[in-house]
C-alpha cells in the first residue's frame, strides 16, 4: 500500500509538471486573447475586463492585416489536405515497394531519404526557390505544398516501412495464393492494415503544412494566395502589434488541428493487426 | 469513401482559389504598411503607371523581415523582383549589394529631378561599385528617419512634475526619469518603469539607440573616410563609457526586464500600455498608433522631443537613416522599374503615401515639407520631428562611411554585445573586446 502510494504520488508529480509545462503557454495564449488591446502588457493572471472583441476582430476580418483572413484560412486548409494526401500517396507506395516487394537496395533508398534531415530546411530555401522558379510555380500554393511534401515524405516512408514490417507477410502470401495481384494486395491487405500508421503520418504531414512559415512566405507573393502563418508574420514585425488580436488569431488557427487530433486519436493506437493471422 | 470524395472535391474547389499569377511587366515587393492608406497609395501609383504605359504590374506586400529574406533568396536564385523596398536595405544590405555590382544605377531616374531631393539623401545612395571602382546612385532615397524621444506627459504630471522640470543635459535627463519620476509615478499608482530602451538582437532599435549614445559620448567607431577606429585607445575608452551608460538603467531596474528580448514593436506596445515613461524610437510609429486609437491621448498625454544635450554640453545631432528603393541588375524588367519610379516620385504620388503613414517618416523632398501636415505647431509630434530634422545638424549612421558597416548591422553585433552584458553578465570591457574583434574581422573581409 505504502509502495503503491509513493508510486502514485511520483506519477502525479510528473503529471503535474508535464501539464503545467504544456498548458502554461496555452493558458497565456488564452489570457492575452481575452485581454483588451490597450492592456496587452498588463501581466495579469486573468484580465480585469475580459473581452471577446479580439475574436470578433479576427472572425470579421476587422483589422487591416486580417483583410484576407478567411481566404488565407482556405489556403491553409487546401495546403494541409494536399500535403497530407501527397505524403501518404508517396509514403504508402514507397513503403510497400521497399518493404513488401523487396526491391534491390530498397533499404538503402529508405535510409538515404532520411539524409534530407541532415540539412536544415533553411539551407535548402534558395535551391527550392530556384527550382520553383524553373517550373513556373512561384507564387502558387503548389510550390509550398511540394516543398513541405519533400521534407515530410522521407520520415513518412521510414515510419510506414517500419510499421509495415510488423504486418505478417503470410497475409500477402495467402492473398497471392488466392490470385491477388501486387496492386490488389496493396489495396486489400496492406493499406487496411497500416491505417493507424497512415493516420498518424497523415496528421504529421498535415500539421507540418499547417504550421509552415519559411517556405510559405518565400514561395508565395500575393496576399490572397498566402496561408495564415504569413499573415501572423505581419504582426510580428509591426511597430505596434495588437498582441491580444494576434493571440486570438493564433488560438483560432490552432483549433482545426486540435480538433483533428482528437477526432482521430482512437485510430492512433496500433494493434489492429492482432488476430489477423493464426499462429 | 463518400467522405473522402467530398473532401477531395472541397480541396479542388479551394485549390482553384489559388491560381498562380501570369507573368508581369513589373514585379514589386514592398514592406506592408501599418495603415491601409499607405498600401492603397502605392497601389494607386501602380494604377497610374499601368494606365500610362498599358503594362501590368504585380505588387506584393510582406512583413519587413520577410521581404528582406525573400529578396536575399531570390537574388541568390537569380530572379529578384524588379523593384523592392525594405527598412533594412540602407543599414544592412545596399552598400554590399552595390559593391558587388548587384544594384541598378538609378542616376538616369534621379539626376533629372535631383534638385527635388535633399543633398544628404542623394549622398546616402551614392554608393561604391567594387566592379567598376566608381560611385553612383545605386538606390532611390524614399524616406528618412531619426530616433526621437517620446514621454508620457500625463504620468509625469501625476508624479508631481511638469515638463519644465525635465533637464536638457544628458546625464541629468536620464537620472531624472529613473531616480525622480519613476519612484514618484509608482507612488502615484502607476506600475511603470522610467526608460524603454531595448537590448535585444531581434530589433533594430538598440542599434539606433547605441549609436546615439556613442555619438553623445564622443565615440567614433568609423571615421568619415571609412577607417575603422574602434581599436584606437581613445575611442575604446569612449565606446566603453557609452556602453556602460547605455546598460546602466537596465542594471538599475529603470527599464522593463523584458527589454532584453524586445522585438521591434514590443517597446512600442510597452510604452503605449504605459509600462514605461520614456520611449526612444526611430520613427513616429508610437504617436501614429496612439493617434489611431485615441487622438486625445495623442494631442494631450504624450510628447515627442529631440535628444538632450551631450554630456559635454554640445547639442546632439539627428542621426539620419535614409530608406531606399532598389532594383537589381538581375531583375527581369529594369526599364519598367525605372519607368515606374518616375511615376512614383511625383509629388502627387509620394506625398499622399507618406501622409498615409500618419507622419511616421520624414520626406526626403523638401517641397513636400511645405505642407501644414509637417509644419503645424499644434501637432506635438510631427512638428517636433520636423524641428528635429530641420533645426539640428543631420549626420548619417556609420554605414554611410563604410560599406563594411552594413555587415555589422546585418550580423547585429551591437545587439549581441548588449546581450552579453545584460543577459550573460559579461563586463563591458569583455563585451567590447568581442565586439571590436568581430568588427575588425568584418572590415578586413
Amino acid at each position: 500500500m505504502g509502495h503503491k502510494a509513493i508510486q502514485y504520488a511520483q506519477f502525479a508529480l510528473i503529471a503535474i509538471v508535464v501539464m503545467t509545462w504544456t498548458l502554461t503557454p496555452i493558458y497565456h495564449l488564452l489570457v492575452v486573447s481575452l485581454t483588451p488591446v490597450q492592456d496587452s502588457f498588463a501581466g495579469k493572471l486573468w484580465p480585469d475586463r475580459p473581452t471577446l472583441d479580439n475574436y470578433v476582430t479576427v472572425l470579421t476580418q476587422g483589422d487591416y492585416y486580417l483583410t484576407n483572413f478567411w481566404r488565407q484560412m482556405a489556403n491553409s486548409i487546401f495546403a494541409a489536405i494536399m500535403t497530407c494526401a501527397l505524403v501518404l500517396f508517396i509514403a504508402v507506395l514507397a513503403s510497400y515497394v521497399i518493404g513488401r516487394m523487396r526491391v534491390r537496395f530498397g533499404g538503402v533508398v529508405s535510409n538515404l531519404a532520411l539524409l534530407t534531415y541532415l540539412i536544415p530546411a533553411a539551407f535548402l530555401a534558395i535551391p527550392f526557390y530556384q527550382v520553383m522558379g524553373v517550373y513556373q510555380l512561384l507564387d502558387s500554393i503548389w510550390a509550398m505544398i511540394l516543398a513541405v511534401t519533400t521534407f515530410t515524405a522521407p520520415y513518412a516512408i521510414w515510419v510506414l516501412r517500419q510499421y509495415g514490417d510488423s504486418v505478417p507477410r503470410e497475409l500477402d502470401e495467402a492473398a497471392k495464393i488466392d490470385g491477388a495481384t501486387p496492386l490488389q494486395i496493396l489495396y486489400m491487405v496492406y493499406i487496411p492494415l497500416i491505417t493507424p500508421a497512415m493516420i498518424a503520418i497523415g496528421s504529421f504531414a498535415l500539421l507540418h503544412a499547417w504550421n509552415e512559415y519559411l517556405y510559405a512566405f518565400l514561395l508565395l507573393n500575393d496576399e490572397t494566395r498566402m496561408t495564415v502563418p504569413i499573415a501572423l508574420g505581419y504582426y510580428a514585425s509591426d511597430d505596434d502589434s495588437p498582441w491580444p488580436v494576434v493571440m486570438a488569431m493564433g488560438l483560432i488557427y490552432s483549433l482545426p488541428p486540435a480538433l483533428l487530433y482528437y477526432s482521430v486519436r482512437k485510430y492512433m493506437a496500433s494493434g489492429l493487426t492482432s488476430g489477423g493471422v493464426k499462429s | 469513401m463518400r467522405r473522402l470524395a467530398t473532401l477531395a472535391l472541397a480541396a479542388i474547389v479551394l485549390g482553384s482559389l489559388s491560381v498562380p499569377a501570369l507573368s508581369q511587366d513589373l514585379t514589386i515587393w514592398w514592406v506592408k504598411g501599418t495603415n491601409i492608406e499607405e498600401d492603397e497609395a502605392l497601389k494607386a501609383a501602380v494604377g497610374t503607371w499601368e494606365s500610362e504605359t498599358g503594362k501590368k504590374a504585380e505588387v506584393s506586400f510582406f512583413a519587413n523581415n520577410d521581404v528582406t529574406t525573400k529578396v536575399l533568396a531570390s537574388l541568390k536564385a537569380g530572379s529578384p523582383p524588379d523593384l523592392t523596398f525594405s527598412f533594412d536595405y540602407d543599414l544592412a544590405f545596399s552598400p554590399t549589394w552595390a559593391y558587388d555590382g548587384d544594384l541598378v544605377d538609378m542616376s538616369d531616374v534621379l539626376m533629372p529631378i535631383r534638385d527635388e531631393f535633399q543633398k544628404s539623401a542623394l549622398d546616402s545612395v551614392y554608393l561604391l561599385n567594387g566592379t567598376t571602382g566608381k560611385r553612383s546612385h545605386y538606390a532611390v532615397p524614399w524616406v528618412q528617419m531619426t530616433p526621437h524621444i517620446h514621454y508620457w506627459k500625463s504620468i509625469l504630471e501625476d508624479a508631481g512634475f511638469t515638463e519644465s522640470d525635465i533637464p536638457d543635459q544628458w546625464v541629468e535627463f536620464f537620472h531624472f526619469w529613473c531616480d525622480d519620476v519613476q519612484p514618484a509615478a509608482r507612488e502615484a499608482g502607476h506600475r511603470v518603469f522610467g526608460l524603454g530602451q531595448g537590448y535585444s538582437t531581434v530589433s533594430n532599435d538598440p542599434f539606433f539607440n547605441i549609436h546615439i549614445w556613442l555619438n553623445a559620448y564622443g565615440a567614433q567607431v568609423v571615421a568619415p573616410d571609412g577607417t575603422l577606429r574602434i581599436n584606437e585607445p581613445e575611442q575604446k575608452e569612449r565606446i566603453v563609457r557609452a556602453m556602460e551608460e547605455y546598460v546602466r538603467p537596465m542594471k538599475n531596474k529603470c527599464v522593463p526586464p523584458d527589454a532584453a528580448n524586445w522585438t521591434g514593436g514590443d517597446d512600442n506596445v510597452s510604452f503605449i500600455n504605459r509600462k514605461h515613461l520614456v520611449e526612444m524610437n526611430p520613427t513616429l510609429s508610437v504617436p501614429a498608433a496612439i493617434k489611431k486609437a485615441d487622438p486625445n491621448v495623442y494631442l494631450n498625454e504624450i510628447r515627442t522631443r529631440p535628444w538632450p544635450k551631450a554630456p559635454d554640453g554640445s547639442s546632439t545631432p539627428a542621426m539620419v537613416s535614409v530608406k531606399q528603393v532598389v532594383s537589381f541588375t538581375s531583375s527581369a524588367n529594369i526599364e519598367n522599374a525605372k519607368s515606374f519610379l518616375r511615376v512614383l516620385l511625383r509629388p502627387e504620388n509620394i506625398g499622399p503615401m507618406l501622409k498615409g503613414t500618419l507622419g511616421r517618416w520624414m520626406p526626403v523632398m523638401p517641397a513636400l515639407l511645405d505642407d501644414p501636415f509637417y509644419t503645424d505647431p499644434a501637432d506635438p509630434h510631427i512638428y517636433a520631428m520636423y524641428r528635429q530634422f530641420t533645426e539640428t545638424e543631420n549626420i548619417p549612421f556609420p554605414h554611410a562611411y563604410s560599406r563594411h558597416y552594413a555587415k555589422v548591422m546585418a550580423e547585429r553585433i551591437w545587439g549581441k554585445m548588449l546581450g552579453r552584458i545584460v543577459l550573460d553578465g559579461w563586463t563591458t570591457e569583455r563585451a567590447y573586446d568581442e565586439l571590436a574583434e568581430r568588427m575588425t574581422e568584418l572590415f578586413a573581409e
